[in-house]
């Protein structure tokens, strides 16, 4: 996720107010990381793009409610309430998604890859991706969770018990299984990954 | 083989998240263990990659714009109405059954008073509702006063009978004094019945109000058993109660009715009203039911016209509704008995217009019931 902005503080103070503009500004900056984190959490771009969507309005309507600290987390946090939300009425009534369908093209955006790479590196920097994202999707949620907050997003275990609503010591087993996991997955795939990656722990 | 304690330590120790014991203790492992290390590095190799991933490009834009802005005030109109209406109806629903099922359940407690009136009829004892509030003499009663005689084994003097479905004992209610009845003061009366004169002439005695009873205090001669009696009958009997019809002798008593709650007098109607020849008569078993015989006399003028002056009920039943032909007016004034016999005139359709009111109300509670629950899905689903 992009860094702080400098006038952060004053752009929501000005949202605060009443400026939509304002408000604005601040989804354009943090609008990938949200939709980021909404994907891995849902796993398919047409719910992420909805969940991201309904956590900006979420958090315009309780601006209020934040009480300083980082904004990058209270975000996260309202995505990743949003996402849990979603994901429960999904639960009480099952549906699929269009994108979900055989032959569906998804509407996600690409990810933001590094500028210098050549189309060999591109593709194969997109399989290694894809299956980390597998792997990752793989997981229970509430541990899939905790890894996307902690390994993709670089919030600390405190932040993390403050989004997820567990204690530290959940955090920490539930990102230790969750490691775990996604490294047993990606050896299951480690033909996929370029030699630097491979995680074989057998020579 | 790493437990899952080992494998928790090393991802604690990947982020610097142990203290400085289990540190130590850790990396002490660590110089010793080579699985230890293998793990520790393919953790290592696993984070890095999770951590090198890069975020997803929006798809789109997730600004908000000025309807998104307004969309609180109206998503909260939206849930909240459905919600509202459904808690409303649901208050009144139980709000209306409560009140209907209180009303059947006191309907239906009076029905046994009837009935134990029947039953100690059988065993003569005489108990008067306190709306027809009678009162027993001997043969004669002093001119002005409301005397109450039984009669035994006597066709019922009157013109009129009631149809009745049961053979309940016959009360009779008619003029016993001699050469006319009491004169009855009767202002607002609350039940107000014409009496036909016994001894043929066809002319309106009297009225019987409670009110008027109440002023007229008990023969001398009266038992005092069936003063007892008559003082100890429910006002579950009276015409007077909510919801309380039944139990009285109205309903297909010809020429008359009773009053209902919101009533302003009762009715002496058809041409019976006109001609003040109201009379009750059950068609029961007139050789085992006694009959009441209520003397008065006067108030002619009074009761033709209240007569005229009535409102008629229009669920009562008419006159036409009701034969006739099995009463005989009689001359002669019936005998006494020791014991009076209650009014338990029983109608063919008892009161049916009272019941009506908890029925709707019933009716109306399941309908809003209903609605509570419609509304109510419909909040689930938009939720």
């Amino acid at each position: 996720m992009a860094s702080n902005l400098e006038n952060e503080q004053a752009l929501i103070q000005s949202a605060l107010r009443g400026s939509l503009d304002a408000f604005n500004s601040l989804v354009l900056h943090y609008q990938d990381g949200v939709y980021s984190l909404a994907y891995r959490i849902m796993e398919d771009s047409a719910s992420a793009a909805d969940a991201a969507q309904e956590a900006f309005i979420t958090a315009y309507r309780r601006l209020e409610t934040y009480r300083g600290g980082s904004f990058r987390s209270w975000l996260l946090r309202i995505t990743t309430n949003t996402c849990y939300d979603e994901l429960r009425r999904r639960k009480r009534r099952p549906a699929t998604a269009l994108d979900d369908l055989p032959g569906a093209e998804s509407d996600d955006g690409p990810s933001l890859a590094a500028d210098t790479e050549t189309p060999e590196q591109a593709v194969q920097q997109a399989e290694l991706q894809q299956a980390i994202e597998q792997c990752i999707g793989a997981l229970q949620l509430d541990q899939r969770t905790v890894l996307l907050l902690s390994d993709v997003e670089g919030l600390n275990y405190q932040e993390i018990s403050d989004i997820t609503g567990a204690n530290l010591g959940t955090v920490k087993s539930r990102l230790s299984r969750a490691r775990l996991g996604v490294r047993r997955c990606l050896q299951a795939v480690r033909e996929l990954l370029p030699a630097e990656y491979r995680l074989n722990n057998e020579d | 083989m790493l437990t899952d304690l080992d494998y928790e330590l090393l991802s604690n120790y990947l982020d610097d998240a142990l203290d400085s014991v289990q540190r130590a203790d850790l990396e002490t492992r660590l110089n010793d263990e080579a699985e230890l290390r293998r793990e520790l590095e393919a953790l290592r190799g696993t984070v890095a990659l999770i951590n090198a991933l890069p975020p997803r490009k929006a798809p789109r834009n997730f600004t908000l714009d000025a309807r998104m802005a307004r969309r609180p005030a109206a998503a909260r109109r939206t849930f909240f109405s459905p919600v509202l209406v459904s808690a409303l109806s649901a208050a009144a629903a139980v709000l209306l059954i409560g009140f209907g099922l209180l009303s059947l359940t006191s309907n239906q407690s009076a029905a046994p008073q009837a009935v134990s009136f029947g039953a100690q009829a059988q065993q003569g004892v005489a108990q008067v509702p306190t709306a027809s509030p009678l009162e027993k003499t001997d043969n004669g009663i002093d001119d002005g006063s409301l005397a109450l005689t039984t009669t035994e084994e006597a066709p019922s003097p009157v013109l009129g009978t009631v149809l009745s479905d049961t053979e309940a004992p016959t009360v009779d209610l008619l003029d016993q004094a001699s050469g006319g009845g009491a004169l009855l003061d009767t202002e607002t009366p609350t039940v107000s019945l014409l009496f036909n004169q016994p001894n043929g002439s066809g002319e309106p005695t009297g009225t019987f109000s409670r009110e008027q009873q109440d002023a007229q205090p008990p023969p001398a001669s009266l038992p005092s058993d069936a003063v007892a009696n008559a003082a100890t009958l429910s006002d579950e009997n009276t015409v007077d109660a909510p919801f309380f019809a039944p139990s009285v002798p109205v309903g297909t008593i010809e020429g008359y009715t009773t009053g209902f709650p919101g009533a302003e007098s009762n009715v002496v109607q058809g041409q019976n009203a006109q001609t003040g020849a109201a009379e009750i008569a059950a068609q029961s078993n007139p050789a085992v039911a006694p009959t009441f015989v209520l003397p008065t006399q006067g108030a002619l003028a009074n009761l033709a016209q209240e007569a005229a002056q009535a409102t008629i009920i229009t669920a009562m039943p008419t006159p036409t509704e009701i034969s006739t032909e099995t009463a005989t007016p009689t001359d002669t004034p019936v005998p006494p008995t020791p014991s009076l016999e209650p009014t338990a005139l029983r109608t063919s359709e008892p009161a049916s217009s009272v019941e009506l009111t908890p029925l709707v109300s019933l009716i109306a509670g399941i309908i809003l019931l209903l609605v509570a629950l419609v509304f109510y899905l419909r909040s689930r689903r938009d939720a």
